[in-house]
């Protein structure tokens, strides 16, 4: 175990308000260690007088506490989230609220939990406030998806019906893309009892492989999507088809307290720097100001806010009225099918539920790195700026003095994001645009608290449809503007490249 | 300079490692009484579910209101001894460990039209569902349960309850399912097959915990435990803090109390077809007491006393101990004085005395479980924040 990791006992963060009471629960911690070794002596002692016993278990730990070197504290780098950052490796490390939060936002923050997590039931039922489900739906939960507040997985293959994978749908309009007429702008592949789904999706992996320096062979897959038997007749003609993994969703609130003008600070759409890398805004309408506003959260930052988000969320996954999605899931086509189903109330989840919701999303805090203190970590760092990864996966952001939750305000964070769009190339494309976003454009995802992935799902899928089954493959599906940092990276030698990727897991 | 920071570390240290060092054989009496209750507790379970059994065997055999009545009081009476099991959960032992019965037990919300919708549903639910559904029993109850690769629950003590009482459209009883449901009305005959597969899975999963807890049997969870424990005692010692925190802090004063006060939702409650919310507040206020006391009451009157964690903090951390204990029976006491039904008492504004009274119950458990968390942490234990979840959907 090493020091970040024996730091993670929890009860500890809450003092963890700035650098130097960290410093002092690290410390509190490591003594802790030594108690617990100390008292692996046998205790037959009971026959020496009481006294004795104390004052040689005084000076046993005494002893241990000045023998014992104080580590160092954690670094400021290691505090990914600000003040708030999470201390804790393990596989509820992407669960956890703030560590500032006050007890107020940590009661709305459970309340919310509870709407993330539970299922939401089909109409009517008992329980008023989480009935509605449907009669379209692609999760009965949040959770379901974002599994442990982290990321989903992609169907391995044949007939699995997809839980962690979506499908985002548009036809050509006059204007640019929009909503398929008959089944809207997502794919429902559930639906409940007494209602069809609107199709079945296989997916399957093809296969390819490409060589590193030293001869290293490695092998890629990309996903082929086929949508069987439409339940509700054939799409428009010229249908685009848009896979879209669950992302991790802590951090969430940090992203959303940077400033519109901090991240088109870094954006350069027409490239007058010349480094080959632009960075676009995504422009999209924030629904609550009926204005533009800046793109953030999708893969493809078509949100601007995570209310939004989540309300575009339980109307499209669940099936689940909000005052922000009042409109029930399905399109007119499919009207006379599915309005006899009866709905859990107008909206079904109210604004309180969504009040909570919006605060459990800003109120889940982003883990603590680990291992900064490692040689092939820290080297691998050197080797993510050398090949300018950090053009895009921009290593520091700050937060404004005046977001809405107070906790989340001025804070400096290290999320490896620019949160801007970015030609990723056409192997990497869906070809299917999203407001500004480009058929190739994708946002910069965020890094931190990926190296924790494997700890808390168990697997490393990313990419936005899940194929990259690791952080080399990640790194060698980057083309268009990261393509001189991908070659770069194919170019490394072979522990460099293993450097660079225990800089990633240390995030 | 350095130094002043260390004194109060320093004598923290000293002092819970000198308590340690009289405590191990606080601690191995601690475990092997935990044990003890644990399966007492169970068996209890068991015992009461069986009765439930009976007693819904009873009804279906020739359904009418008494016979109703009775196998509601009897599934009450069962859930008592069940919810003070709730003290041995959050930690991965038999309960929810990864193939355990808790996600069939106790889930919640339930789907109740997926089981047996109100006349009048487009779909029927698996009751009404004579084509998809032709056998009901309980092998496939339990493979509904997996229905696409998600959580969809369809059994479990939620499931026995609304069967007995039906939705609770009221806003002051609870549900009002009338016998002739088991008789007269559409699918009778099927519902009371769904009700009677139901009662014998909790039976079954039940007398299986037990057996996991049963002495004297090699290959069980409790030999293992003990193989532990003599392995390194404190593992057990920090299976047993850990669930009393996650069960006052997270499970009660968040998941069920705070989601309640907060939403002011009626139904948002645990039991809420019966309103028997008020019970499971008090029964599980009860099982943080009851391993806190190394005290536990079977429902026949019986004592089973022993060490408990009140007597190792009092050797490891004197000073915390008058403290917890205070919170703890205080949890008792406030959950037992929040006026009936709970799903009343949330209602209003928040000088009501019922939703006083909640946000007091509240604001008591989240105390304990920060003074616990103090406790945990002077014992040398990593409790994690949030409970080990299950992965959800």
């Amino acid at each position: 175990m090493n020091a970040m990791e024996s730091v993670r006992a929890e009860p500890w963060r809450r003092f963890v308000t700035s650098v130097r009471s960290a410093y002092f629960t690290a410390e509190v911690t490591n003594l802790r260690y030594a108690t617990r070794r100390a008292p692996a002596e046998p205790s037959e002692s009971g026959r020496v007088l009481p006294q004795f016993k104390k004052l040689s278990g005084f000076f046993a730990v005494l002893v241990l506490v000045m023998v014992h070197p104080l580590p160092a504290a954690p670094p400021p780098a290691a505090f990914s989230g600000g003040a708030g950052t999470v201390f804790n490796a393990g596989k509820d490390a992407y669960s956890m609220p703030h560590t500032n939060l006050t007890r107020k936002h940590r009661r709305e923050f459970v309340v919310g939990n509870s709407f993330f997590k539970d299922n939401w039931v089909t109409a009517p039922a008992t329980a008023e406030n989480r009935d509605g489900l449907g009669p379209l739906f692609h999760a009965r939960s949040c959770s379901a998806c974002h599994i442990m507040d982290g990321r989903g997985a992609p169907p391995a293959g044949n007939d699995e019906v997809m839980t962690g994978l979506l499908l985002r749908l548009s036809v050509p309009g006059n204007d640019g893309p929009v909503a398929d007429p008959v089944y809207g702008n997502q794919l429902a592949v559930r639906s409940i009892p007494g209602a069809q789904p609107e199709a079945g999706v296989q997916v399957h992996w093809i296969e390819s492989a490409t060589t590193l320096s030293g001869d290293e062979v490695v092998n890629l897959r990309r996903p082929d999507i086929k949508v069987l038997r439409w339940h509700y007749g054939d799409p428009a003609a010229g249908l685009m088809i848009g896979p879209r993994l669950a992302p991790p969703v802590f951090g969430g609130g940090l992203l959303e307290a940077v400033t519109e003008s901090d991240i088109e600070k870094s954006a350069d759409p027409d490239d007058k720097n010349n480094d080959g890398i632009s960075g676009r805004v995504n422009h999209v309408r924030d629904n609550a100001k009926n204005a533009k506003a800046t793109g953030r959260f999708g893969w493809k930052a078509n949100v601007p806010t995570l209310r939004q988000q989540a309300a575009e969320a339980f109307h499209s996954d669940f099936g689940i009225t909000t005052n922000e999605r009042p409109d029930e899931p399905y399109t007119v086509a499919q009207a006379a099918k599915l309005s006899v189903f009866p709905n859990g109330g107008k909206p079904e989840a109210d604004a309180l539920v969504m009040d909570r919701m919006e605060s459990y999303l800003r109120g889940l805090g982003v883990p603590a790195r680990r291992n900064l203190a490692d040689s092939a970590v820290q080297r691998g760092e050197a080797i993510f700026r050398k090949l300018n990864c950090v053009a895009c996966h921009l290593p520091e952001m700050k937060t404004s003095g005046d977001y809405p939750l107070e906790e989340l305000r001025a804070q400096t964070i290290h999320p490896y994001t620019d949160l801007l769009l970015h030609d990723m190339g056409a192997e990497l494309a869906d070809g299917r645009p999203d407001g500004e976003a480009s058929g190739t454009e994708w946002r910069t995802a965020p890094l931190w608290g990926i190296g924790l992935n494997a700890a808390v799902n168990g697997n490393t899928f990313f990419l936005h449809d899940g194929r990259a089954r690791n952080f080399t493959e990640a790194i060698l599906w980057h083309g268009g503007e990261a393509a001189a940092s991908r070659e770069a990276f194919k170019q490394l030698s072979k522990d460099d490249r293993a450097a660079l990727v225990k800089f990633l897991e240390s995030l | 300079m350095r130094w002043f920071v260390h004194i109060p570390v320093l004598i923290a240290v000293c002092v819970s490692t000198l308590a340690a060092e009289d405590t191990v054989a606080l601690k191995k009496s601690l475990v092997l009484q935990h044990a003890k209750i644990v399966h007492a507790n169970y068996s209890d379970c068991v015992a009461e579910a069986k009765k439930l059994q009976a007693t819904v065997r009873d009804f279906l055999a020739a359904p009418d209101a008494a016979k109703l009545d009775v196998a509601r009081k009897a599934w009450i009476a069962a859930r008592r001894p069940f919810l003070q099991s709730e003290a041995y959960r959050f930690y991965a032992g038999p309960i929810d460990d990864p193939d355990g019965p808790e996600p069939l037990l106790n889930a919640w919300p339930l789907d109740e039209n997926f089981i047996d919708a109100p006349p009048g549903s487009v779909d029927p639910g698996i009751v009404g569902n004579v084509r998809a559904w032709p056998q009901i029993s309980a092998s496939l109850l339990t493979k509904l349960n997996l229905t696409d690769g998600e959580k969809n629950v369809a059994c479990g003590w939620h499931a026995v309850e609304f069967l007995l009482w039906g939705q609770d459209r009221s806003a002051t009883g609870p549900g009002d399912r009338q016998a002739s449901d088991y008789t007269i009305a559409p699918h009778a005959k099927r519902r009371g097959l769904f009700l009677q597969a139901c009662t014998d899975l909790i039976v079954q999963q039940l007398a299986d915990l037990t057996d996991e807890w049963a002495p004297e049997d090699p290959e069980n969870y409790r030999a293992n435990y003990r193989a532990v424990f003599e392995e390194g005692i404190d593992y057990s010692v920090e299976r047993i803090v850990t669930a009393l925190i996650f069960l006052s802090e997270n499970e009660l004063a968040g998941e069920r109390l705070q989601v309640a006060w907060d939403t002011k939702d009626q139904e948002n409650e645990h039991s809420c077809f019966s309103d028997t919310t008020h019970q499971d507040n008090v029964m599980d206020a009860t099982a943080v007491q009851n391993v806190w006391r190394g005290v536990y009451v079977r429902p026949d009157g019986t004592r089973l006393e022993g060490a408990g964690l009140r007597d190792l903090c009092r050797a490891v951390q004197p000073d915390m101990e008058p403290k917890l204990t205070a919170l703890i029976d205080g949890n008792v006491a406030k959950a037992t004085a929040v006026p009936q039904p709970f799903d009343q008492a949330i209602l209003g504004d928040d000088d009501q005395p019922g939703r006083k009274a909640v946000l007091a119950l509240i604001t008591s458990l989240e105390d304990t479980g920060a003074e616990l968390r103090k406790l945990a942490r002077a014992l040398g234990i990593e409790v994690p924040e949030v409970p080990p979840e299950d992965i959800e959907g």
